[in-house]
């Protein structure tokens, strides 16, 4: 069940968010900040049309439901894919994959509703996590191959496996202060010394030990 | 023997308070908390919604307690302790992930709800949350401190902490409640096992020599 729905909803990743007009993008704005802050299941169309300056059926005519505006606030940002590096230097990667993490998610309270819908079993939020895994590897993978050779898919599951928790425990950790939580440059230089832990080393410091 | 009746009215009470939090916990774990009825839970509980109130004046009383009374004294951190005095290696990486994902798959219902309230920025849910993540750290903290630098053991323990929030999300979300089944299994465990250790590399870090 699960998988039929994640082909019939999150085929095409963040294709949509360009195409909206402009009345249509504040609507998922609006909406966005309060599935975060009330739940989806509490906010009202109306609520939505009132901050919006609209009617209700003036929203109702850009999304046919509430369903609908929700699909469009969980769409998954599209991924450009991280810059291939032309030497080895882990923290210079390091700092790249940081940047593109932050480059990709331009909307954190988009995360927060993903995972409030998932803990009201709400499949919708599965099909848009595992499209998005699904188009993390596909965009990390080819920075890696070069040097990470028979890892590369190891190594990139476990950076999405970091960034996720990270990114998870800070948003139910820190509640309001989410944004400026992840906007911190500490937390930036936090994350980069947790990846430079998963990239293969550079090869000059590469440790000795594997001289048996 | 008037004694003894009142003994039994008052266990007959008790048991009764135990019943309905059982079926608020399944319900609320299944299916949140703003769209489920009181009536809903007596149902569940096998009450009338006026017998129920003569226990919890409200859905958000029954929610109170439920956080404050079910998540269970951390049986996962006592064991994690147990492990402090032997050499740090990666087996026993190995073992804190299945203490703390044995932890997380025991007390699945009670995390759902008080990470959808944490997420709902509900005061007594972040507190809790806090209070158990700090109550984790100390006891890992313990595990690592005599072996690394004090820095690298407060990164590797924020690692571990945060990577298990992670996932046991990603965990809701792919696989809802089945994920406490699902997380038991040795495929899982083996695949986190080795997530983790590729996370925290123990051979990078100039560990202390065990001179037992």
């Amino acid at each position: 069940m699960n998988v039929a729905y994640t082909l019939q909803v999150a085929t095409p990743l963040g294709k949509t968010a360009g195409r909206r007009s402009g009345s249509a993008e504040r609507i998922v704005t609006v909406a966005r900040e309060l599935f975060g802050r009330d739940g989806y299941g509490r906010t009202t169309i109306k609520q939505i049309a009132d901050r919006c300056s609209l009617s209700d059926a003036a929203v109702l005519y850009h999304f046919p439901s509430k369903r609908h505006i929700l699909e469009a606030v969980l769409e998954p940002p599209e991924l450009a894919p991280v810059p291939l590096p032309d030497s080895w230097d882990p923290l210079e990667f390091a700092r790249t994959i940081v940047d593109c993490f932050y480059a990709w998610e331009p909307h954190w309270a988009r995360v927060r509703v993903l995972l409030v819908q998932a803990l009201d079993d709400d499949l919708t939020s599965s099909a848009f996590s595992i499209a998005l895994n699904r188009s993390w590897s596909d965009v990390v993978s080819p920075a890696l191959k070069p040097h990470c050779g028979a890892e590369t898919e190891e190594i990139a599951a476990a950076l999405a496996t970091l960034f996720n928790g990270i990114l998870t425990d800070r948003l139910i950790s820190s509640g309001a202060d989410f944004e400026a939580t992840m906007g911190d440059p500490k937390m930036r230089e936090l994350l980069v010394q947790c990846v430079l832990l998963v990239l293969p080393p550079a090869p000059d410091v590469a440790p000795v030990s594997a001289t048996g | 023997m008037p004694v003894m009746k009142r003994g039994i009215r008052h266990l007959g009470r008790q048991e009764t308070r135990r019943r309905i939090l059982d079926a608020a916990l399944d319900i609320f774990a299944a299916e949140g908390f703003d769209s489920v009825t009181v009536k809903r839970i007596a149902e569940r509980s096998g009450l009338t919604d006026g017998a129920l109130y003569y226990y919890f004046d409200s859905k958000q009383a029954m929610l109170t307690a439920l956080m404050e009374e079910r998540w269970n004294i951390p049986r996962g951190l006592e064991q994690v302790s147990r492990i402090v005095s032997e050499p740090l290696s990666p087996a026993i990486l190995d073992r804190v992930v299945d203490n703390i994902f044995d932890a997380l798959a025991r007390n699945q219902s009670i995390l759902r709800i008080v990470m959808r309230q944490a997420l709902a920025e509900d005061p007594l849910a972040m507190r809790l949350r806090k209070d158990r993540r700090e109550k984790w750290r100390v006891g890992l903290l313990h595990l690592f401190l005599p072996h690394l630098p004090p820095e690298e053991a407060d990164r590797v323990v924020d690692i571990l902490l945060s990577v298990s929030t992670g996932l046991f999300l990603a965990g809701q979300m792919d696989h809802g409640r089945e994920f406490a089944r699902v997380s038991q299994g040795e495929q899982y465990r083996a695949n986190v096992r080795r997530l983790v250790r590729r996370m925290i590399p123990l051979d990078r870090f100039p560990l202390a020599k065990a001179s037992s």
